[in-house]
């Protein structure tokens, strides 16, 4: 289940006032509001330089139950999971597992909102930014042990039976990033190499 | 090539249509009745941010400062602001009357004294809790220069208003905001421009949107969301206006830049990074020119269009291109006006997303097109000052800056004035870049310079970064006038 607040929750809640909390569907935290101890934390990042926007670390692994943080260190993504109802994608998580969307994670009035979900299903989870899909902005989480949609099928599968379209570095960066080498090593960082675009990309010159 | 290769008759056509161009471009098509105690106006006023609706940022009726006498300008006065905000836009001149906002505020202040004369507090109304987002910016609140017309000052707030001020007494006219709708980092970074009636304005953020408003009452005639490859209920998309419009009124035609894409789908993210000409009228898209599609390495236009004739060299005597010119972070850009097709591109460093001639960083006077480009990813790092030509974008002078820029420049009665983050303000000679003059400021040059009636008008901000603690210094409107009188 999500541990993000809602709007409501959060405007009863906030008795400090130290939210200006005019982002409706945002998902929005308050202010030195106290936090799960035991959630893991995932940075959403991007470098202009190279064009390039990434979650770090990319690959993560956790035990079921945890809860992962997303924190932007830039407002504009979103952490979307593969999942037909997140505009018709392909399932990329474990078929018994909620699907999550967290919007436009951006910025409230002093400092940037944030997105939390608690994993309570074994498996491997693909996910991506519903904004920066050609960019190959996307992550994977394995749960317990990997498995599931994920794992036996490549990335582009739900073509067939005419799920959205994968971006090549969409599926370059889930290829990449194996479930077997993020469960050994519990961490998978960004490989900052695999996808570069030329530069600047596309300058009509 | 060189000016030199002009003969004079033939420079004497070229900088006499440049300024029949300027002088047609600022016609007072509607009149409105005036307040006693306007400012009476003086003869080379300095009405708006690019001094023209041509945005050339080249008053070309200042005739008291040159280059035989801006060595000795003098600090005639400084005017400090309320709770120490910051300056970033440049000051409006009308005779006994500068116009400047900061923070909260709209003022007008005694061209002679810096004495204020009065000051309007547009952060009313909520519209200063709607900037509470840039509390963590040291920049927070207003950065819109004014645009003087009829009596009138129209600036945009630090969020997405824009308002019309009576320029005799401060009294609000007329204001108007231009979303109600929760957006990422909104903002109204663009100056308006004021013509015929109409006042263009535009705002910044997650999701930019270009408006024409009636001058008089401030009703929306026309507006047009840039991103148009982004879903419209995505709220982002990005295409910033960071700048300000130019008009070119003989073809009913408005220029502006836009800013980077911010979502990326299977498409080529129109229209950010480009130039793009709409119907003053309709609001019509007339044509685009997308420098970089899908642009991911934050490239925004951040130096506004300039409309130019630019003639040629003397080998293809007799032509003349109509130009707009604008600058992104990757270079400038020459484009015909009414076509959009690309007569020259110069980059003067390796581009990044702090690079260019950011920020309005360019001006034109004399077939011939000012900039300052900085590249902190070149290597070694660069910032130079160059004098290009209008034509062919040729180099026709370059010279090294000691730091960064980014803020605009300006050119009168060649003198190229401009300045750097490190606060430094410089007058160069405008024929070959020697340095005749410069004012350390206690901070970043972030607002540009107003030449206007003898005098220079500048001020100093502040880079975006802040932690909150608060400074040792001012930050003020300056006025330098020959030997300080």
């Amino acid at each position: 289940m999500p541990s993000k607040l809602t709007r409501r929750d959060l405007l009863k809640t906030s008795a400090l006032g130290l939210a200006a909390l005019h982002v409706p569907g945002f998902k929005i935290e308050v202010l030195g509001q106290r936090r799960e101890a035991d959630a893991v934390e995932i940075t959403i990042n991007s470098v202009y330089i190279r064009g390039q926007w990434f979650y770090e670390p990319s690959g993560l692994f956790i035990e079921r139950g945890t809860t992962v943080r997303w924190v932007p260190t830039k407002w504009g993504a979103t952490v979307t999971a593969f999942h037909p109802s997140n505009a018709n994608h392909e399932l990329r998580i474990p078929e018994s597992a909620k699907p999550f969307d967290s919007g436009l994670i951006g910025e409230d009035s002093i400092r940037y909102n944030r997105f939390e979900w608690k994993f309570d299903v074994e498996g491997t989870y693909d996910y991506f930014s519903r904004f920066h899909e050609p960019l190959g902005l996307v992550g994977r989480i394995v749960v317990g042990r990997p498995g599931g949609p994920a794992e036996s099928n490549r990335p582009g599968y739900g073509g067939r039976d005419g799920r959205a379209p994968i971006f090549p570095a969409q599926a370059k960066l889930l290829e990449f990033l194996s479930a077997q080498d993020i469960a050994a090593k519990k961490k998978v960082p960004y490989p900052t190499d695999l996808l570069v675009r030329s530069y600047p990309y596309s300058d009509r010159d | 090539m060189e000016l030199s290769n002009l003969t004079r008759r033939r420079f004497l056509h070229a900088a006499g249509g440049v300024a029949a161009l300027g002088w047609l471009g600022s016609p007072r098509a509607f009149s409105l009745p005036q307040s006693p105690g306007l400012p009476r106006p003086g003869p080379a006023d300095w009405p708006r941010f690019g001094y023209d609706i041509h945005n050339t940022r080249f008053n070309s009726k200042e005739t008291v400062i040159g280059p035989n006498n801006v060595e000795r300008l003098k600090l005639k006065w400084q005017f400090d602001t309320d709770e120490n905000f910051v300056i970033q836009q440049t000051p409006t001149v009308i005779g006994d009357t500068v116009f400047v906002g900061s923070g909260r505020y709209e003022y007008a202040i005694d061209s002679a004294t810096g004495r204020l004369k009065w000051r309007f507090e547009w952060a009313t109304s909520g519209e200063w809790e709607r900037t509470a987002w840039q509390g963590v910016l040291k920049n927070r609140g207003t950065r819109s220069s004014p645009h003087y017309e009829n009596g009138r000052i129209y600036f945009g707030s630090g969020s997405t208003a824009v308002y019309c001020v009576d320029a005799a007494t401060g009294t609000e006219i007329w204001r108007r905001s231009l979303t109600t709708e929760e957006l990422v980092e909104p903002q109204s970074f663009y100056s308006p421009v004021v013509y015929n009636g109409k006042v263009f304005m535009a705002y910044s953020g997650g999701d930019a949107k270009i408006f024409c408003l009636d001058a008089e009452t401030g009703n929306i005639r026309w507006q047009w969301r840039v991103a148009q490859d982004a879903p419209e209920d995505s709220k982002t998309g990005g295409g910033s206006l960071w700048t300000s419009g130019a008009i070119d009124a003989e073809h009913n035609i408005i220029y502006n830049a836009t800013g980077s894409n911010k979502a990326f789908f299977g498409n080529l993210g129109l229209y950010t990074t480009s130039v793009v000409a709409h119907d003053m009228d309709t609001g019509e898209l007339l044509w685009y020119y997308q420098a970089h599609p899908q642009d991911a390495f934050d490239l925004d236009f951040c130096a506004h269009p300039m409309v130019l004739d630019a003639f040629a060299p003397g080998r293809f005597r007799g032509d003349v291109r109509p130009c707009v010119v604008a600058g992104n972070k990757a270079g400038i850009y020459c484009l015909n006006r009414y076509t959009g097709e690309l007569y020259w591109k110069v980059m003067l460093g390796a581009a990044c997303a702090a690079c260019g001639p950011l920020i309005d960083a360019i001006a034109t006077a004399g077939n011939t097109v000012y900039c300052q480009y900085a590249s902190s990813v070149s290597n070694p790092p660069m910032a130079v000052t160059a004098a290009l030509h209008a034509y062919s974008g040729a180099i026709q002078w370059i010279v090294p800056n000691p730091a960064m820029n980014s803020a605009p420049i300006a050119v009168a009665n060649g003198v190229l004035y401009q300045g750097m983050n490190n606060g430094m303000v410089e007058a160069l000679d405008a024929r070959n870049g020697r340095r005749l003059w410069g004012h350390q400021m206690p901070s970043a040059y972030r607002g540009g310079v107003a030449v206007a009636n003898g005098a220079i008008y500048t001020s100093n901000g502040e880079p975006t970064s802040w932690s909150g603690q608060p400074l040792p210094y001012k930050h003020s409107l300056y006025c330098f006038t020959v030997d300080g009188r």
